[in-house]
């Protein structure tokens, strides 16, 4: 019986004191790291520059989006003075144009809206817009990305999927 | 004399075996229960000890009705209150605790089954089958319902007891049944059902007749099961819940259909189809012999299941956990009888039991994963919690990256309190493809407005935590930078000079915030979005304070891009003043506009070194 009392005091013990050892590095306090340019989704240091709008990483490489989206970039140097190009790389999944048809992709940056664009097929395409110098001052901006079209959350996947993005980024001109 | 030693010995040895056997292959396969974390209900059921203060909250805590009138003093109250009194927020004493319990379940599952089959490897198989089940994949693997397994317990020490009752007539077993009994409602409201189990064991497997005198005390179980019931229906009220209400019509039918299949597997089992028939011949063969035990083995799966077979809208697997064992017994029978059956019938029976092991076990492997995997998030997502209020006490935590799975693991369970932080809310916009329970109060009271999450973070109320990778990071600094961004991104036609979030926006002259307003000297800029349509006007607010108009009125003149707009006379003394003035038309559309503001005079107050020109607050347009 006392075997038995100590085994279980002790199972008792590595269970919890385990998870508490293990636990102790559960919060990682991230320093301070300058915004980028270009976020490539797959960087877990530009992680927090995806704002809202995307879902977990998937093979390594991408990010099923939901139908608005939004990235925060750092604007390149000198673009306050000449302006700078935003590039955003992404796919059109099959099941989306097979659906729903042609897909209008548009955005805004710091609240100016750029001219949108339609997919008629699926495939990878790169939405390209020039920004003007006003709408890119400050240290950091925000684009919003609108797709009009995407796959409703159901029983089966939770998620609303709309595009797959790859990169996000504002250039030099 | 030392060999009687030695035969007693191995007597012992082969007795401890028996009751090792079950548990053993139990650990084998749900070997990931004892490091599986908590989710949903378990931090309400942990957060009780913080409502415990003194005698009375103690005894509020242990016997106060919650949810659908459920009292379970002992396997919701006392259990989370004691382990978590002795261990905190980990999980291990917790599931180890439900093992030790189902173990001891095993065991007596196997005496029952025992005396039901008439054989001691028969009882022992049907412990097997039983543990070697989907079904108690969610029993095992989450501590809050750890009633079906307390229940199983009493339920089967009780009968037990009744059955050493039975065949020693020593009063000691009925006293031990009525108190294994009596503490089965502490567990699970199920416990009503017992007497009638009881009856039916007596009948069949005792082979006694309940209605001659001795043996007619087993009605006396019916008394405290009838005045549990009238106590639970009359007396305690329960939350209306379209999940829990109760419907004795014509679905209950297919409401035990439901059961029996999912008690066989899944529906992708294939030996569902093979099994589940082959178990009715074999019940059937039975009773064609009369061999009333096996109706017994259908009558206990039937009476556990019974006070949940009103309830069509809560089906869920676990409820099955004690019923599952009549099948269990039905299924060890089977075995034993075909072993004995001769060579064909074992080689048949050997299929369908590797038939049916070849997909319970991956099954098993699945689900213990699942909740090993979703709870494992949780845990990191709590400690992390846990961590930031330590280190900022009393801080509120906004989350960033909880998807709709790890939100349904118990971000709606209130966790924040046992993590010691004040509140806990999603990252303004990432409560979009969160599905929250409605019963449980839905999202509003976890979702925050931007300029709310940055005025928390900015004042040092809020931290921010990313939980979209395994290991959470603490992202407050860079949150906030993007979120002032996106803030200012997303309100560009409107400027309060008293919130610092609108600093930005602000030339270089404006002077400090005081009071949520600011001075401006001699004149101020400030940048907002043009125009978006012909006829809107640019609106302005401020006050008049009495030092400024003490000498005479003051005129402020407006311009834009350098071109006047108007002007206007701030006379009254300390009152609040508005004004608004057209904006040119060839402004519509322009990304932004420099407002330029400039004061007739200024004024200089003893022991201040500024010229102060006007207060402001709002600049909009519109």
């Amino acid at each position: 019986m006392r075997r038995l009392t100590l085994a279980f005091w002790l199972v008792l013990s590595i269970t919890s004191c385990k998870r508490s050892t293990h636990d102790a590095e559960a919060l990682v306090t991230e320093k301070t790291a300058p915004l980028v340019s270009v976020v490539n989704v797959n960087d877990p240091a530009a992680a927090a520059q995806l704002v809202r709008g995307f879902h977990a990483l998937e093979a390594g490489t991408w990010r099923w989006t939901m139908k608005q989206f939004e990235v925060a970039l750092r604007p390149p140097a000198g673009a306050a003075q000449s302006g700078a190009r935003l590039n955003f790389r992404f796919a059109v999944p099959e099941p989306i144009v097979s659906k729903f048809g042609p897909a209008t992709l548009s955005a805004t940056i710091n609240g100016l809206a750029l001219g949108p664009e339609t997919y008629q097929k699926s495939g990878n395409y790169i939405y390209t817009r020039d920004v003007p110098a006003s709408a890119l001052k400050g240290d950091v901006v925000v684009v919003q990305f609108a797709c009009d079209k995407g796959i409703a959350p159901s029983a089966a996947d939770a998620r609303e999927l709309s595009l797959i993005a790859v990169s996000v980024g504002l250039e030099p001109k | 004399m030392l060999a009687s030693r030695g035969a007693h010995r191995a007597l012992k040895m082969k007795r401890a075996a028996y009751y090792v056997c079950a548990p053993l292959v139990c650990l084998a396969l749900f070997w990931r229960v004892p490091f599986t974390w908590f989710r949903t209900d378990d931090f309400g059921l942990l957060g009780l000890a913080s409502t415990v203060h003194d005698l009375p909250s103690l005894s509020y805590a242990l016997f106060h009705p919650v949810a659908q009138g459920t009292v379970r003093v002992l396997s919701d109250r006392l259990f989370y209150l004691g382990l978590y009194s002795l261990f905190g927020v980990r999980a291990g004493p917790f599931h180890i605790v439900v093992l030790l319990t189902w173990f001891v379940a095993l065991g007596l599952a196997a005496e029952i089954g025992a005396r039901v089959i008439g054989s001691r490897a028969g009882g022992l198989l049907a412990a097997l089958l039983w543990t070697v089940s989907k079904v108690m994949v969610t029993p095992l693997a989450w501590a809050a319902v750890y009633e079906v397994v307390l229940c199983a317990f009493f339920a089967l020490a009780a009968l037990y007891s009744r059955a050493r009752w039975l065949e020693t007539q020593k009063r000691g077993w009925q006293a031990a049944e009525w108190i294994f009994f009596l503490l089965g409602f502490g567990a699970q409201e199920s416990m009503v059902m017992y007497p009638a189990v009881a009856v039916l064991y007596t009948w069949t497997v005792a082979r006694k007749n309940v209605l001659v005198k001795g043996e007619r005390s087993v009605f006396a179980l019916f008394i405290p099961a009838a005045i549990f019931v009238a106590i639970h229906t009359f007396f305690i009220p329960k939350l209306p819940s379209e999940s829990y209400r109760i419907a004795v019509d014509t679905r209950i039918p297919n409401t035990i259909s439901m059961f029996l299949r999912m008690a066989l597997g899944p529906e992708h089992y294939a030996s569902r189809k093979i099994v589940g028939p082959a178990l009715a011949v074999f019940f059937v063969w039975r009773l064609w012999r009369r061999d009333w035990a096996a109706l017994f083995c259908l009558g206990w799966f039937l009476l556990w299941l019974a006070p949940v077979l009103p309830l069509p809208n809560h089906i869920s697997e676990y409820y099955l956990a004690t019923p599952l064992a009549g099948l269990a017994w039905l299924g060890g029978w089977a075995l034993i009888a075909a072993w004995r059956a001769g060579a064909v019938a074992r080689i048949v029976s050997a299929v369908l039991l590797t038939l049916y092991l070849a997909n319970a076990i991956p099954a098993i492997g699945e689900g213990t994963a699942w909740y090993l995997d979703h709870t494992s998030r949780m845990r990191l997502a709590f400690r992390a919690m846990e961590q930031a209020g330590r280190r900022y006490p009393g801080t509120i935590v906004i989350f960033k990256g909880v998807d709709n799975e790890l939100f349904q693991t118990g971000f709606q369970d209130n966790p924040y309190r046992l993590a010691g932080i004040s509140q806990g809310l999603l990252a303004p916009g990432s409560e979009k493809g969160i599905v929250a329970r409605e019963d449980l109060g839905g999202i509003k009271g976890l979702t925050v407005s931007t300029e709310d999450a940055l005025l928390a973070i900015e004042s040092g109320k809020a931290r921010v935590l990313d939980v979209t990778a395994i290991q959470p990071r603490d992202i407050t600094e860079s949150f906030e930078t993007v979120m002032r961004a996106e803030f200012l991104g997303a309100s560009r036609a409107f400027v309060d000079v008293g919130q610092p979030l609108y600093a930005p926006r602000l030339g270089p002259t404006w002077y400090k915030i005081e009071n949520a307003y600011r001075w401006m000297p001699k004149s101020a800029t400030v940048e907002l979005a043009g125009p978006s349509s012909p006829g809107e006007r640019l609106y302005v607010t401020g006050y008049g304070s009495a030092n400024v108009v003490a000498s005479g009125p003051v005129t402020v003149r407006f311009r834009v891009n350098g071109q006047e707009i108007g002007t206007t006379v701030v006379a009254m003394p300390d009152h609040k003043f508005q004004s608004d003035f057209l904006l040119p038309d060839k402004l519509v559309g322009e990304y932004s506009m420099g407002v330029s503001i400039e004061v007739s005079k200024t004024f200089r107050p003893a022991g201040d070194q500024r010229d102060l020109g006007m207060i402001f607050g709002t600049f909009s347009v519109h």
